[in-house]
């Protein structure tokens, strides 16, 4: 199997670059010698089964979890803010911490994604606004929701308000970690074609960590990782090269609709 | 009665006081009730006293040692992370519990020559504020809204997930420990107003009470500070008319509103509902879509 994958385009920037990324957690090793790079425009699927270390892997990049060994270099790795990385859209797995019970509009919190934590946004403020609708409506969220206090949501609605913010502000990197948990097919289909968008208009790299095998239609390359990098390739050449891997991480069936 | 009691050089300076204390935790509540650290809170005002114990023990200013012992509480509390053996929730049953020993300690090892001007600090005496004092508290108050405002968003992304706001480049760490020195400035400030044992109040109820009656953070914030503002303001003429303690009475009066508001809300839940629709019904109709 290759072991790089070229980039969507060939003028696309290297935005990461991990290399021999060793993590343990309480002690035990749980990814071990990861390397690859991701480049802007490019999506990158992460597939692998419970426990495999996808989470991990996306918290490292983030820098909530502390590599014991290996290096993440960025591109132009200091950033005109003193932070070594580029703005991340991290979208966590499950029901995310105080969002439930947090006083906030959709509206608001798509508009709080725009703005960023900057003291005066980002931009003008118009603009914060158009991309907050623009998310919301990418999302599938209709107007009439957008006043509704995020607690007067569903699970699924208000997954989609936090994809809304994440797609909503000026991330150079997105890492979506299960996007598709709790939505319906209409919500995933909104959530394909918004990063489909997000892939051919924006100078934005993702990386998704999935079990939905639809989803991995829509990507440019895939690692499996399994506490270390098992496979990877395009989707096709998983498919046609890593059956034994693709048994393993669950996801045989939903490749095999994809021949 | 007003007019009477703001005749009165002592009762104005309490109130300009009070005012000043309850917009600054009346903010910061919002955040407390939000990121639940009502019992950091109330562990770090508690914490204080064995500094203001200390202080007044070894003859230096307790409103100042009792401040270092409030935030260095703050900054180990901030330190401290979920899932390891010291909790924060332990560290502060021990910094609480600790500093109060010490505190009753030192007032038997005095003979009771302090028990007077400690009682004071456990329980509040907003009258003995000096105008240098006053002039102190709003310094501090102007520091700690100050970072309330500039970083703003920052915490509010943080409150909503921790993991969020450090992926987006918010310095979470740093903000964590900013946002519980911020805390301890406030019990400092409100140690004078209500008292150690009461100042957690104020870091609570008004923001308990701005989350029942809004569902949106600006609306909760707006609540929160006009119910903190006007309880003090209560508290205080209760406290002048009927020679009640001017800590209790703010206190009791907080409480007196949460009392009704939940009340009110549990019976009509849809008064709550109309309440924050037409608030944020207001906000909607102001922006462009």
């Amino acid at each position: 199997m290759d072991s790089t994958v070229q980039p969507p385009y060939p003028s696309s920037r290297r935005l990461i670059r991990v290399m021999n990324l060793d993590v343990d957690l309480a002690g035990q090793r749980v990814l071990r010698d990861i390397t690859f790079t991701l480049h802007e425009n490019e999506t990158l699927g992460l597939i692998g089964p419970n426990g495999g270390g996808k989470t991990t892997l996306l918290r490292t990049i983030i820098g909530l979890v502390r590599p014991s060994a290996g290096r993440i270099a960025f591109a132009g790795s200091q950033q005109p803010n003193g932070v070594e990385r580029p703005r991340v859209g991290y979208l966590p797995q499950g029901e995310v911490e105080n969002l439930r019970s947090f006083p906030i509009r959709t509206y608001d919190l798509a508009l709080l994604g725009a703005e960023g934590e900057a003291v005066s946004a980002a931009g003008p403020k118009e603009e914060s606004h158009r991309r907050a609708r623009i998310a919301l409506r990418d999302m599938g969220l209709a107007q009439q929701i957008w006043s509704r206090p995020i607690s007067a949501l569903s699970g699924g609605q208000r997954r989609r308000a936090l994809l809304a913010m994440m797609l909503s502000g000026e991330n150079k990197l997105l890492l979506l970690d299960e996007p598709c948990e709790s939505l319906d097919h209409p919500a995933r289909r909104k959530l394909y074609q918004a990063l489909q968008r997000i892939r051919d208009h924006r100078e934005v790299g993702t990386m998704i960590a999935t079990h939905d095998s639809r989803l991995l239609r829509e990507v440019d390359s895939v690692i499996a990782v399994d506490g270390r990098i098992a496979a990877r390739g395009t989707p096709e050449q998983l498919l046609h090269n890593g059956e034994g891997v693709l048994r393993q991480c669950g996801m045989h069936e939903g490749f095999a609709g994809m021949r | 009665m007003w007019i009477e009691m703001l005749g009165h050089s002592f009762m104005r300076t309490a109130l300009t006081a009070g005012l000043v204390i309850g917009a600054v935790s009346s903010l910061l509540s919002f955040f407390v009730v939000q990121k639940g650290l009502a019992f950091a809170g109330a562990g770090i005002s508690h914490a204080a006293f064995g500094g203001l114990a200390l202080g007044t023990f070894l003859d230096r200013d307790p409103l100042l040692v009792g401040g270092v012992f409030a935030v260095g509480t703050a900054l180990i509390l901030a330190n401290l992370s979920k899932g390891k053996t010291l909790t924060p929730d332990i560290a502060i049953g021990i910094a609480f519990s600790g500093s109060m020993a010490m505190g009753v300690i030192l007032i038997s090892v005095s003979r009771g020559q302090y028990f007077g001007e400690l009682f004071s600090y456990l329980f509040g005496n907003i009258l003995a504020v000096s105008s240098t004092e006053l002039w102190a508290i709003s310094l501090l108050a102007l520091i700690v809204g100050a970072f309330m405002w500039l970083f703003f968003r920052g915490l509010l992304i943080m409150t909503l997930s921790k993991d969020v706001a450090c992926a987006q480049g918010v310095p979470v760490r740093w903000l964590d420990c900013a946002l519980l020195t911020a805390v301890a400035i406030t019990v400092i400030l409100s140690v004078r107003l209500v008292g150690v044992v009461l100042a957690s109040a104020l870091l609570v109820l008004p923001g308990a009470i701005g989350h029942m009656l809004s569902g949106h953070y600006r609306g909760v914030i707006a609540v929160s500070m006009g119910t903190a503002l006007l309880s003090i303001t209560i508290g205080l003429g209760l406290s002048y008319r009927l020679d009640w303690p001017a800590g209790a009475s703010i206190v009791a009066t907080l409480v007196a509103k949460f009392i009704v508001t939940t009340l009110l809300f549990s019976s009509w839940p849809s008064l709550s509902k109309r309440l924050s629709g037409s608030y944020i019904g207001r906000i909607i109709s102001s922006e462009k879509r």
